[in-house]
């Protein structure tokens, strides 16, 4: 079903089973979305269920100046980076610093099944500061268009075509790194 | 060698995705049934109860004000028996008091006042009628025989 049959449908007034298929169409693409940024499942859990809450509440203001799909995305990544943020305060740690505790989450993270290379890349990708990560994971893995990520983190196409040639240099070169030794 | 690592993320391999879920398949499915468990609020049944609940809250607030504004006047001593009615009865009592006592004082005071020595003195037959009509032979006998001394 199209985002706009969806949003019909709510506004006819079956507002639950409207946001009943708005979970079902997006739950997986925004887990990993978060899963990616955070890197612990639980923790994941938690913020994609404050994130369809949130949703829920917003919906009947959702005024469609943006796309369903990208407005969902937003309120999920917000709500992973509002959650790393707090993380890092509590454990008195600068955002880069976080960075080693998600490297040594993913070392540790029984689900992972990928090889030693995957798992390089993924150490490699955990050293990005956050909006580079979000930048570098949209499009590396869910090669979403900049026009899409722009609308998402409200950064110019421009902008985000720097920052994600940036974040491919820095894997790039941490992969290498990791990859030699 | 050099290539080889400058093209490292072009390995399609690595687009891959590494994890899995913990919870399994399964896990969409508990994870949407707790999102609904938190956002969907129980429908409340309208029963004669729920329509009266706010007007007995407020009933048995003015009842909790009445009696706690009741207890800290009796406390302080604000309040005592003292009704109108018995209010007024003291004080008619004590103005009916003053009044006579004020009216005796008056009569006392202008008697005394009224009565002058020089001008107002008795005359020696007058004391003499008086004592021969009250008092006996014998004791105005008595009375000379003092007289005398």
């Amino acid at each position: 079903m199209e985002d706009s049959e969806i949003l019909e449908l709510y506004r006819s007034g079956e507002e639950q089973q409207a946001f009943n298929l708005i979970m079902r169409k997006y739950n997986e693409r925004l887990y990993w979305h978060i899963r990616k940024l955070v890197c612990d499942h639980d923790d994941t859990n938690d913020l994609l269920q404050n994130t369809f809450i949130k949703v829920w509440r917003s919906l009947g203001s959702f005024r469609e100046d943006s796309r369903l799909y990208t407005w969902l995305y937003r309120i999920a990544t917000n709500e992973a980076l509002t959650f790393l943020k707090k993380k890092s305060l509590k454990a008195n740690l600068s955002l880069s610093d976080y960075s080693k505790v998600l490297e040594n989450k993913i070392e540790t993270d029984s689900s992972f099944n990928g090889d030693y290379l995957q798992l390089a890349l993924q150490k490699s990708i955990a050293k990005l500061p956050p909006k580079q990560k979000l930048v570098f994971n949209m499009r590396y893995f869910d090669e979403m268009k900049y026009e899409d990520i722009s609308e998402i983190l409200n950064i110019s196409v421009g902008a985000l075509k720097a920052s994600y040639h940036h974040a491919y240099n820095k894997v790039q070169e941490s992969l290498k790194q990791l990859v030699e030794v | 060698m050099e290539d080889k690592f400058n093209n490292i993320l072009d390995n399609p391999e690595l687009k891959k995705n590494p994890f899995s879920i913990p919870d399994g398949d399964g896990y969409f499915v508990k994870m949407e049934d707790d999102v609904r468990s938190k956002i969907i609020v129980p429908e409340r049944h309208h029963t004669l109860l729920t329509y009266l609940k706010p007007a007995l809250g407020l009933i048995c607030s003015f009842g909790l004000i009445y009696g706690v504004a009741y207890g800290v006047l009796s406390m302080t001593g604000s309040l005592s028996d003292e009704t109108p009615e018995s209010i007024e009865i003291i004080e008619n009592g004590y103005l009916s008091s003053s009044f006579i006592d004020h009216f005796n004082e008056d009569m006392e005071m202008s008697r005394m006042e009224g009565f002058n020595h020089d001008t107002d003195s008795i005359a020696e037959e007058d004391i003499v009628s008086f004592l021969t009509s009250e008092l006996t032979p014998a004791e105005l006998s008595l009375i000379y025989a003092d007289v005398l001394k």
